[in-house]
């Protein structure tokens, strides 16, 4: 090491060094589905960081049983789907530092599954880079 | 920033500051397999088709992915999905989960998901990935349970809450990257891999892809009904230690010249982290 702080892990090992970036958390933000508008994000730089929709489970309807009891053969349940409706349309401006949201629009083609829709939270990390493929 | 402590690294990104709460690792471990979640569920699932970060669930309850038929459906009647969450204490809806891929362990899909329990306080992030078996470490913004050591350096911001400690355990996420609808269609149409250069050697590195799920099925009528005749998925892994590489899979179990195709891709970001 010839500058600058280094962290070490219990065994000894150097675990993040000034070559990184220490990975933060510049914002996190719930949105219900369907939203539709513009956030602002000033310390988020895309060039050295990255956004990401992590979707909200919901509870599942049905014939489970809705109340916590952990004894139960099917106790609080919840539901996951991984279809298009869920990931908004997302355009995120690094000059203006402005994140535009719109719900997706399902493919005309799409099987006779039906489209869920989710809440979901908007993260944004920071990191060391962002490189482009 | 007006006050406290910025530092900026070699590469000048922002290494740390107070204002912004560090990334620290809160579970590790390996994706366990739905059928060792339950013995209940449908016999003839394949124990490979569903992989959980296993922490964040309670033995003997069920764990599945409904609506896409890549994602195994299991629970009762192979009809539902169902997870029962045990959220841990320092958990939050912001954890990012990062999986070693190896060649022997291909992942063509990858999810994570936020649950809110109302009847519970806590929120926490599940992960899953298409493969049992296969190292993961939780990384999520430090919380107070995650800097409980009596020693070595901490940074609060102006509530108190503390952003950073020195004895936490870290991941060093060091990239990000995105690979374009346009990308993923083009893989879909052929059994070329994609190669993506990691802009260092990164062996064993660990990578988070948070939703990821691009494929197409082709289906052919038959006395009304559908028949799947055709379904392609794109893998990906860490080819060596500068290479994540993504190729097709496919298989084909019926030939039509008039298939009733559907195709699902989008924008997939990944998330890069060295092995420390």
């Amino acid at each position: 090491m010839s500058h600058g702080f280094e962290f070490r892990n219990a065994a000894g090992n150097v675990s993040i060094t000034m070559d990184d970036a220490m990975p933060r958390l510049v914002h996190s933000q719930r949105f219900a589905n369907g939203f539709s508008g513009t956030i602002s994000v000033p310390d988020f730089d895309s060039d050295k960081g990255m956004f990401y929709v992590s979707p909200c489970a919901v509870r599942q309807t049905g014939p489970y049983n809705l109340t916590r009891d952990d004894t139960a053969d099917y106790p609080d349940s919840f539901t996951i789907s991984c279809n298009g409706k869920m990931i908004p349309d997302l355009s995120w401006d690094n000059t203006t530092k402005v994140m535009t949201i719109n719900p997706t629009v399902f493919p005309y083609y799409w099987p006779s599954n039906e489209p869920y829709f989710y809440d979901y939270y908007l993260n944004f990390l920071a990191l060391n880079k962002r490189f482009i493929v | 920033m007006s006050y406290g402590i910025q530092l900026t690294n070699s590469y000048g990104a922002q290494a740390l500051d107070d204002q912004h709460k560090s990334l620290v690792v809160k579970y590790s471990g390996t994706t366990k397999s739905q059928q060792t979640l339950n013995s209940a569920v449908i016999a003839n699932d394949n124990p490979d088709l569903l992989g959980v970060c296993r922490t964040y669930l309670r033995s003997g309850t069920f764990a599945a992915l409904p609506q896409v038929d890549q994602w195994k459906r299991v629970g009762p009647n192979n009809n539902y999905g169902l997870i029962y969450c045990d959220i841990p204490a320092n958990g939050s809806d912001a954890d990012t989960v990062f999986y070693q891929i190896s060649e022997a362990k291909k992942v063509s899909a990858s999810l994570e998901a936020v649950f809110e329990d109302p009847g519970y306080p806590q929120t926490g992030c599940v992960g899953f990935i298409n493969r049992a078996n296969v190292p993961f470490k939780v990384a999520g913004p430090i919380t107070a349970l995650d800097s409980q050591g009596g020693y070595g350096l901490r940074t609060f911001n102006e509530v108190g809450d503390v952003m950073f400690d020195s004895n936490a355990g870290f991941l060093a996420i060091r990239y990000a990257f995105i690979l374009s609808k346009a990308t993923m269609d083009s893989l879909l149409v052929t059994d070329t891999p994609l190669d993506v250069t990691l802009p260092e050697a990164m062996a064993n590195c660990w990578i988070a892809a948070p939703i990821y799920a691009p494929y197409d099925y082709s289906f052919v009528t038959y006395a009304g009904s559908d028949i799947l005749s055709r379904r392609a998925y794109i893998e990906f892994w860490q080819h060596d230690a500068t290479t994540i590489r993504f190729q097709r899979w496919s298989a084909t179990s019926l030939t039509s010249s008039t298939p009733t195709y559907y195709a699902y891709s989008h924008d997939a970001i990944f998330y890069v982290a060295r092995d420390s």
